[in-house]
This record gives C-alpha cells, structure tokens and sequence, in this order.
C-alpha cells in the first residue's frame, strides 16, 4: 500500500512504562490488562481516535519496560487509562508512564 | 520546586512510604493526616477539635449531604474527600462549593473509587465532572489522591492527574492544592497561632 503522505499522517507520540508488580509481568499479560483498563475506561469511540499500539519488540521483560505508541490528541486519556489499571492476571500491580516522546528513539535511549 | 504530597494516604507502611518517594512525591512520613467520620454534627466537632492541633491535614470522608455542607463550612477541615461516596447525586451543590471556598475546604477526588465496575465508574467521573465544573466555578479548592492502602495502590503523581486532564479539568493544579494546602498548615504550626485566634 502506498505511504500516506506527511501532512496525512497523523501526529503519534511514544510513551514509555514500567510496570510495578508483586511478580513480574508478561507482554500478554500487560496487553490485555491494558485493553481490559482502555475499552472500560474511554470505550471503543475516544479508543478509535487514540489508535494505541503496543510495540512488542521494545518489552523488556527483565526491566518491565515498554513502549506504547499513541495518538498524541488523545495521550491524556491513554494515560489514565493506564493510571487505572490494577493487576496483571490476578496479581496486583500498576503501571508507571515514565517518559513521553516525539520519536521512538527518545524513549528507547532513555534511562 | 518542591515534590507534591499525598494528602490522603490511608495507611502509612514502610512499604507504602518507599514507594511514595520512588514515584516521586513527598516524604509521607514528612506530615500527618487524620481521617474524620462521623453520624452527626456533634461527633464531627469534636473530633476536629480533638485533632485539629495534634495533625498537619484533617480529612472529612464525606458521603452525607448534612455532613458535606457542615464540613465545607468549617474552616479548621482541610479536605472533603469524596463527597459523592455511596450516593445517587455528586454530594456537592452550589451551596457547598461556596462555602468551601470561603473556608478554604478542599474537595477531594479519590482515585480508589474508580477502582470498580465499568458502570459504577462511569456514575463517579460523571459526579467527578459535576463537582469541578462547580469548583471551578466558584474557586473552590480541589485535590485529586491515590487513597492508598497498600503500595499496589499508590501511581505516579503526572499519572494521577492524568485523570482529572482526561476529563478536560487541570490535574496539574489539584496536585499544586495539596502542596500549597500542607505549606499553609506547616506555616501556621510554626508561627503558634492557635485556632479562635483571629488573623488580620
């Protein structure tokens, strides 16, 4: 398919999380703590707009670090989204947006 | 600047405190809170006067409309939290925002009674955006708190005023209200004044 062109696109933002849990986490189980957290909270129609997308390959399950992707009208709410969300499969937990940035490299050399 | 306090951390462990300063907000064992309930007037007033001078912040759990208002008009309360609790209305009228805001009373949004179904959440931000819309309206004071308990409890303070910005209200300033609400109680510890003494 052909690349939109810039003006098209839509402005993203990367968010970068940690996870804070009794016992480490799994992308599964985040990803669907995470959908469960969204869909209750901003409901399908403000979730359309925000369009998340979890960047699989940027978990680090050693850390619990990751990286959403999200549209940047819309970071509020997917931040309190996250901000809701209470356990991880049954254990208890949170989550933690520790920075947010224009690029998914400024996330990715972070600290 | 300094890091913003949680005003309203039910239970002070040593878990629970590591974890505050790890998430960056102020010391928890750097001030004291007590929580206030009460059935009527009567007990309410004593228990303020009972505690007004051996805490920092007094904390009313609100829930009852009678209780609301008086607390809203008792200056020596610093905090109403969660008004709406176990209620069909939001808890605070035009009446109650009012007087809040001559005696300096904060209304208190705790994020732990989001923690429930999807409906009951949706009964509660919709009661949520009542009452700021008064606060703003009026100027009346508001803080947004974890609530906490344990330390699965507590989020980050940027996090926690995500939620009120969600919602199209300023998070940033309910975090600013708790610091500016603990300086002022701080401040006038130190100077000695004792309450019925009349400032000019």
């Amino acid at each position: 398919m052909k690349n939109l062109q810039p003006a098209m696109r839509e402005n993203t933002r990367y968010l970068k999380f940690r996870i804070h849990s009794e016992e480490k986490v799994e992308l599964s189980g985040f990803v669907d703590s995470f959908w469960d957290s969204a869909v209750d909270f901003l409901g399908s129609r403000t979730l359309s707009k925000a369009s998340p997308w979890i960047i699989a390959n940027k978990f680090d399950e050693e850390k619990q670090e990751g990286v959403i992707r999200v549209n940047r009208e819309e970071i509020d709410a997917v931040r309190a989204a996250l901000t809701l969300i209470q356990s991880f499969k049954g254990r208890n937990g949170f989550v933690e947006v520790v920075k947010i940035s224009g690029a998914v490299r400024g996330v990715s050399e972070s600290e | 600047m300094d890091r913003s306090p949680d005003l309203c951390i039910r239970e002070k462990t040593t878990e629970v405190v590591e974890k505050a300063r790890e998430l960056g907000w102020r010391d928890p064992e750097s001030y004291e809170t007590k929580f206030l309930d009460a059935e009527d007037w009567g007990e309410l007033k004593r228990k303020i006067q009972k505690n007004r001078e051996n805490f920092d912040v007094l904390v009313f759990n609100g829930g009852s409309e009678k209780l609301n208002r008086k607390a809203a008009s008792d200056a020596r309360i610093d905090v109403l939290l969660h008004p709406e609790k176990g209620r069909k209305d939001s808890g605070v009228d035009e009446v109650i925002s009012k007087k809040a805001a001559e005696n300096k009373v904060a209304i208190g949004f705790d994020l732990h009674q989001l923690f429930q179904t999807p409906k009951i959440q949706t009964h509660i931000l919709s009661h949520w955006r009542k009452n700021l819309r008064l606060c703003e309206k009026f100027d009346t004071r508001y803080i947004i708190t974890t609530g906490a308990t344990e330390k699965t409890d507590f989020r980050a303070p940027r996090d926690l005023a995500s939620v009120l910005d969600s919602i199209e209200f300023d998070g940033r300033k309910a975090l600013n209200t708790q610091e500016k609400i603990l300086e002022e109680n701080l401040k006038i510890q130190e100077k000695g004044v004792k309450g019925g003494v009349k400032r000019e």
